[in-house]
């Protein structure tokens, strides 16, 4: 039986390294949004940069956006950064560029700046080239993105406000924000996932205690020990980055093992094969599949590192435990015992609010967690106007639907029932047309 | 286009400007003129003549970006470049065919006048393999004979 070999060098891409861009580009409006608009969407995040730049390509030009952020998906890098994450999980084939109107891909963009990348960069180039999983150095991707950005005039378009409420009418849409409402024809949900708040019963709720924090908070790593709980691919960079700081870590975690895996779904969701494997199977079968795809993983890359860290006692694994309670310097296990460290840090996962948080709840129509959305749109059923892009349409799209490859299926269908509904003045498909099972 | 498809995969110890110039291999026509007028402009303007920045700035000025170049006036640099440049690559005429755009790459880089920037001899080289597109485009945009 072959084994797969895991490349740790592969989390050794520099970051932050000098990159040349063909141009800066304007910056977000740190204004009031325009009061009407086509379309709004909602998140400049790797899939409202997709949404907005596939819409670009449909001639849908009157386009707001509404994100907290300076630049199109600053809260994406800065949560990588904030962890030291140095490549992305998903391969070369998956990023948010148009497919279909000879746009630039991520992979020639890669290409082309070969000269900027190290030898292990380059090979993986060369795996994607022959059809092999790849990994993609955050420095390839940020520019890329930054290019995106641009050459889609989705800065431009950018209005640094947060989305408070959206109420989908018959005719439109208005979306309220802290920075005034816009009316809309159509608005596109790409609000991304929010971190997994610790459980009310660790410390009653509230603000966490001293010396305790979330993954997203920036960590510095001093050296100290730390305890890290979580299982996936967060806490693998959190327990790599204090070890890397010379810590001793012991890290907590539910699991009775870490879970390795190239990609946090299985890879065939990502093909055909794997999406009709989904999209045959009755409502049953596919919560099994999303709640089987959900389960925290860690890149084979860490592997080595980690388990060496094992070996020579600098990381002491606590598997198979239940937190009880944490408090300064103490996490207190369900079996009575407690692990202590100067710094605790909490990555227990990421959120999704099934109407972002922002759609009354009977337009969401929530079953089982999931919104009801029409799989040929991504649209929510009982308002055909609002579109969803990103984890909220797992149950449309299957489990790739929170990864950058299901934002590509996503806004792919987005854009264009968007853009047909602005031709023709009204949804693409109405509210009272009954979706086929399976569809 | 067929001739890209013929490519085989190469090591990671590849040129950065043949790796570069393989994927402006694979742009259409006008891009290649697009960048060809870009690399010439930016030449004489002493400016940066790095292929993936004339490659990236190439996507903008397609996309309408208001920043960037203007359309019109780089086609016409670049069928004006390629016109004059052309000659350059008559002894290629009588080399011996290669099997991939690769190979043709690295037989031909040499090609163009050694004192030309990197960018401009990136895009002579992909526009002399693909002259049998770029050729037409030119003659339209350019009013001397090529």
């Amino acid at each position: 039986m072959p084994t797969f070999v895991p490349e740790p060098h592969l989390l050794d891409s520099p970051r932050g390294r000098p990159w040349p861009v063909a141009a800066t580009g304007p910056r977000a409006h740190d204004a009031d949004p325009p009061a009407r608009a086509d379309v709004v969407v909602v998140g400049a995040g790797p899939a409202g940069l997709a949404v907005v730049s596939a819409l670009w390509h449909q001639g849908v030009r009157d386009v707001v956006v509404v994100d907290p952020g300076a630049r199109p998906a600053e809260r994406f890098f800065r949560r990588i950064d904030a962890l030291g994450q140095r490549v992305l999980r998903s391969p070369y084939e998956h990023h948010p560029g148009v497919e279909g109107f000879r746009d630039c891909e991520l992979l020639d963009f890669a290409r082309l700046h070969w000269g900027r990348l190290t030898a292990v960069e380059r090979r993986e180039i060369r795996m994607a080239q022959s059809g092999h999983r790849s990994v993609v150095p955050v420095d390839v991707f940020e520019a890329y993105c930054h290019h995106l950005a641009v050459s889609h005039h989705v800065t431009g378009r950018m209005y640094r406000a947060t989305a408070r409420s959206v109420d989908p009418g018959p005719d439109g849409v208005v979306v309220h924000t802290d920075r005034g409402r816009v009316a809309t024809r159509f608005a596109v949900l790409c609000p991304g996932e929010e971190r997994r708040p610790a459980p009310t019963s660790w410390w009653g709720g509230g603000p966490p205690p001293a010396g305790v924090g979330f993954w997203d908070e920036g960590v510095v790593h001093d050296g100290g020990p730390t305890v890290v709980v979580g299982a996936g691919l967060t806490a693998a960079h959190l327990v790599t980055g204090a070890l890397e700081a010379g810590s001793r870590v012991r890290w907590v975690l539910r699991a009775d093992q870490q879970r390795y895996q190239c990609a946090d779904v299985n890879a065939t969701f990502f093909r055909p094969e794997g999406r009709a494997r989904f999209d045959g199977g009755d409502r049953a079968r596919r919560l099994d599949l999303l709640r089987a795809q959900r389960r925290a993983s860690i890149m084979f890359e860490f592997r080595p590192r980690l388990e060496a860290a094992e070996a020579d006692g600098r990381l002491t694994l606590h598997r198979g435990r239940e937190v009880s309670s944490v408090t300064t310097g103490r996490v207190a296990l369900a079996d009575g015992t407690a692990v202590t460290g100067d710094r605790v840090v909490l990555a227990l996962g990421t959120v999704f609010a099934p109407g972002a948080g922002l759609l009354p709840d009977e337009v969401v129509a929530a079953a089982d967690g999931w919104p009801d959305l029409d799989p040929r749109t991504v649209s929510y059923a009982r308002a055909p106007r609002v579109l969803a892009v990103g984890a909220a349409a797992g149950m449309a799209l299957g489990p790739s639907a929170r990864n950058i490859d299901g934002h590509r299926l996503a806004t792919a269908r987005v854009a264009t029932a968007v853009a047909e509904g602005l031709r023709r003045g009204h949804p693409l498909v109405p509210a009272d047309v009954p979706v086929a099972a399976g569809a | 286009m067929p001739d890209v498809a013929r490519m085989s995969l190469p090591g990671e110890d590849a040129a950065p400007d043949e790796e570069a110039g393989v994927v402006v291999l694979g742009l259409d026509a006008e891009a290649l003129l697009l960048g060809l007028g870009l690399a010439a402009l930016r030449g004489d303007e002493g400016g940066d003549d790095d292929p993936a920045l004339v490659a990236t700035t190439v996507d903008l000025v397609r996309h309408g970006v208001p920043d960037a170049p203007g359309r019109d006036e780089l086609l016409a640099r670049g069928a004006a470049c390629w016109s004059a440049r052309r000659p350059d690559f008559a002894p290629a005429t009588t080399a011996p065919a290669v099997g991939s755009v690769r190979a043709a790459w690295a037989a031909l880089r040499d090609l163009p006048d050694a004192t030309a920037p990197p960018a401009v001899r990136t895009y002579l080289v992909a526009c002399w393999i693909r002259r049998a597109d770029i050729d037409p485009l030119a003659a339209r945009l350019d009013t001397r004979t090529i």
